[in-house]
Order: C-alpha cells, then sequence, then structure tokens
C-alpha cells in the first residue's frame, strides 16, 4: 500500500520536473506575450490576436526607451564620473532587454502574417475559415488578408486566363456555370491542419477529459496528471488552450 | 491539331523550379508557359470534338440501326477520351500554380530580406505580372506595418546586441541619427543602433562586423 504510494509521489515528482517555472502563471505582459507567442507558433490554427496585450506590452517598452534616453542625456549633461559607469552598464542591460521585448513583439506579428497568407483562401471562402476570421483576427489583419487574397488571386488569374473555358478560376480546379455546392470538393483551399500532432503540457489535473465518442455514444476520456506532456493531434485537447488560466500549453 | 504530350512540359515546368536553388530566382520561363497554356487550349478543343461526337451518337438514336448497347459502348469510349482531356488540363494547370506558387514565395521572401526597391538583376527574372504582385505585396505590408505601427521587417534574427559595429562600403554622407550625426564614408567602422543600421546592411551600404566584437 505504501509501496504504491512512493511510486505515486516519485510519478508526480517527476511530471513536476517538467514543468516549467518560468511559464507557470505569471502577470508580467511580456511572459504572458511570450507565451502567446509561442502558442501561436506551434498551433496549426490561428489564434485569437492577444491586441491588449501587445499594446500594454508596446507602451511599456516605449516608456521604457524614453527613460533610457533621458538618463543617458542627463548624464551626458553631467559629465562622467565613477558612479556614471556602473550606471552605464544597467543601462546597457536594460537596452538588451528592450531589444528583446521588441524582437518578441515583431516575431509575434510576424508568425500571425505568416500563418494568415498561408490560409488567406480558407478564411475568406470558407464559412469555417469566416468564422475564424471575424473572431480571431484583428481589424488590420483582416484588412491585410483581404488585400493579400486579391494580389494572388489576381496574379493567378492574369496567368489562367490562358486556359480553356472553366479552368480559369485561381481557387478551384474546375469551375462551370452548372457548378453547385457539391463540387466544392474541387476547390484548391489549404485549411490548418488540425489533426496534425503536437506536444501538450498539462498545467493541471484534468479528471475524465472526453476525448471522442464512438458511434454507440459511448465516451472515451482520459485523467490527464498535471506536468504530464504528450504527443496527441491538435484537436483533441485544443479547448484546454482556450480556458483562463489556460489547463495546457504547446511545448 | 497540334502534338499534345499530356503533360510532359508540365512536368519540365515543375522539375526547374524545383531543381533551382532555394532562395534564387530563375527568370521566368514566359515560353514554357505559353506552351502549356497552347496544349491547354488544344486539349480543350480535343474535349469539344469529342463533345460533338457524343451527341451525334445519341442525335442518332432514331435512325434504329444500333442498338442501345451498342451506341453506350461508344459514348463510353468518347467520354473516356473527354475525361483523359479533361484531366490533363488539370494536372497542367496544377503544374504551373506550383510554379507560380513557388515563384511568388521566394518573391515574398525578397520583401522580407531586400525591401521595397528590387535591384535590376532580380527585377529583369520577373514576369510583369510576378511584378505587380510584389508591389502589390509590398503595398499592403507598409500598411499593415504603418497601422500596427512596428516595423517588421527590422530584427529577423533574435537580438544579441543593442549597438552593432559595421563597416561602411560606400561613401554616403553624413546620417543623422539617434546618437548624433555619423560620417558614412568608406572603409570607416561605425557603432551603431542595430535599427538604425539593419536598413543600411541590407541596402549594401555597410557590412556588420563579427557580432561578438562589440
Amino acid at each position: 500500500m505504501s509501496d504504491e504510494d512512493d511510486e505515486e509521489e516519485d510519478a508526480r515528482r517527476m511530471r513536476n520536473l517538467n514543468l516549467d517555472e518560468a511559464f507557470e502563471p505569471v502577470t508580467s505582459p511580456v511572459m504572458r506575450l511570450k507565451r502567446a507567442w509561442v502558442r501561436e507558433r506551434l498551433a496549426p490554427e490561428m489564434m485569437t490576436r492577444e491586441d491588449a496585450l501587445v499594446e500594454a506590452v508596446k507602451t511599456a517598452v516605449e516608456a521604457q526607451e524614453r527613460a533610457l534616453t533621458r538618463r543617458a542625456e542627463t548624464r551626458a549633461e553631467r559629465g562622467g564620473g565613477a558612479e556614471d559607469a556602473s550606471e552605464k552598464l544597467m543601462d546597457n542591460v536594460m537596452w538588451v532587454e528592450v531589444n528583446r521585448i521588441k524582437y518578441l513583439l515583431r516575431e509575434y506579428a510576424r508568425t500571425r502574417l505568416r500563418k494568415i497568407e498561408a490560409h488567406a483562401f480558407y478564411f475568406l471562402r470558407t464559412e469555417e475559415g469566416q468564422e475564424r476570421l471575424s473572431e480571431r483576427l484583428s481589424e488590420a489583419e483582416q484588412k491585410y488578408v483581404r488585400k493579400y487574397a486579391i494580389a494572388v488571386s489576381e496574379h493567378y488569374e492574369n496567368v489562367l486566363k490562358e486556359l480553356p473555358d472553366g479552368y480559369r478560376d485561381a481557387v478551384k480546379e474546375f469551375a462551370t456555370k452548372f457548378a453547385t455546392d457539391e463540387e466544392e470538393g474541387s476547390a484548391m483551399i489549404s485549411k490548418p491542419k488540425t489533426d496534425s500532432f503536437v506536444f501538450f503540457r498539462f498545467r493541471e489535473d484534468v479528471v475524465n477529459f472526453v476525448t471522442g465518442e464512438d458511434d454507440d455514444g459511448n465516451t472515451d476520456s482520459v485523467d490527464l496528471k498535471r506536468g504530464a506532456i504528450l504527443l496527441a493531434k491538435y484537436s483533441m485537447f485544443k479547448d484546454l488552450l482556450h480556458t483562463d488560466p489556460p489547463k495546457a500549453e504547446l511545448v | 491539331m497540334a502534338s499534345t504530350s499530356f503533360g510532359k512540359k508540365a512536368c519540365e515546368l515543375v522539375r526547374e523550379i524545383a531543381e533551382s536553388e532555394a532562395g534564387t530566382l530563375p527568370p521566368y520561363n514566359q515560353d514554357l508557359m505559353r506552351t502549356i497554356a497552347d496544349q491547354c487550349a488544344d486539349h480543350g478543343e480535343a474535349m469539344q470534338t469529342l463533345a460533338v461526337q457524343i451527341n451525334e451518337v445519341n442525335d442518332a438514336e432514331d435512325d434504329g440501326a444500333e442498338d442501345a448497347d451498342a451506341r453506350e459502348d461508344k459514348t463510353g469510349s468518347l467520354r473516356t477520351g473527354m475525361f483523359a482531356h479533361h484531366q490533363a488540363i488539370l494536372r497542367n494547370k496544377r503544374a504551373m500554380l506550383v510554379y507560380l506558387n513557388e515563384r511568388m514565395n521566394r518573391i515574398k521572401d525578397l520583401r522580407w530580406q531586400i525591401g521595397t526597391g528590387l535591384p535590376d538583376n532580380v527585377s529583369s527574372n520577373l514576369s510583369h505580372g510576378e511584378r505587380a504582385f510584389f508591389t502589390k505585396y509590398s503595398e499592403n505590408l507598409n500598411e499593415y506595418m504603418r497601422e500596427v505601427d512596428l516595423n517588421l521587417t527590422l530584427d529577423l534574427e533574435p537580438p544579441k546586441h543593442h549597438k552593432i559595429q559595421v563597416r561602411c562600403l560606400e561613401d554616403r554622407g553624413e546620417l543623422f541619427t539617434r546618437d548624433g550625426s555619423v560620417d558614412l564614408k568608406r572603409n570607416t567602422v561605425h557603432l551603431m543602433w542595430r535599427e538604425e543600421a539593419q536598413p543600411l546592411i541590407r541596402e549594401g551600404v555597410l557590412e556588420q562586423l563579427d557580432d561578438d566584437g562589440c
């Protein structure tokens, strides 16, 4: 009996080693942005844009930049002294940090743009995509994807116009005026691969998480343990990413 | 009817772009694209002819000379022919799109790496449509960056230092920076802010010296 308890205790300790302390729920906006960025990079589909967070971090960075510039100016007026040297060093360290955060801001926006471009026609031409578009993309991003799609399809159609009638559409393999919804299969639109495999790390114990249902209505469920890392289909546990605070994260 | 090689040319096209080195942009193969489009037109014509023949067989129904099975046989083989031509066009179209798409991705990368102005030697390898696409893509990106008030083309690599040491490769005259003005003369070395130096490095005016040196 006590052996079993020990074993369970060991397993728990091992799982805890998996947890990255820095990734525990934190209040710092920068850490939250970093997490949003990691999640955005690893998830096959578009995540909600962390607008408020981006703004908060941007304002903080700008304030810090101004403060550092001011300090450098007053130092210059004062002329160099012994205590200035250590202040200068501190400032350098802070500049490095400011730059890292700016890189994070840029990389976050770039990651999103890359994903938007890859699935531009999915966002504009499919029903599911349009829903995602209005719920997860910022206004500027929506504008971007519209213009991008126009530029791409104009470019394609400019070449495809040489083909016989019916084959000139940039998004459909073959389209006639008789085409119905059943022929949607001919659409060449790449969708986010939500069935691709990703690594989940669970931050909380989740008991009896329902993973699926078979034809008879029986449900499959698993008990998820805090700290466990699991390779699974993205679609299986994606809902846990969106709880607040998230019960799972991608690694 | 001109010879239709059923996708041989299209295969050539895809091979050309697949075998070119990643990140380079070979000249736009207008001739081959033209040939493939012509072939598609031929396939289209062949389909039309077959469609007419099918109609003829069906219209001959009243003659009573042929029974239903024989007619079915005949139209069946004609339909198979049509289907083959249809698939050939789809295959060609797919190949053309693969070619265009791969080039487009490389053109997009150019916007991120080089900036809004394409050097002549690159620009001459682009088709007219591709140049138009580059301009539109570039404008759209600029507009987005204005809206979010962040230059996204900076810091493509994680930063190590906030200032970097650069060597000047050509005479540029005076440049006003945050720290005052620098005189960019050939072969002079400066310590500059990353953000201010990066666009000039991309233009080829400055060269970054060893990162660990600063």
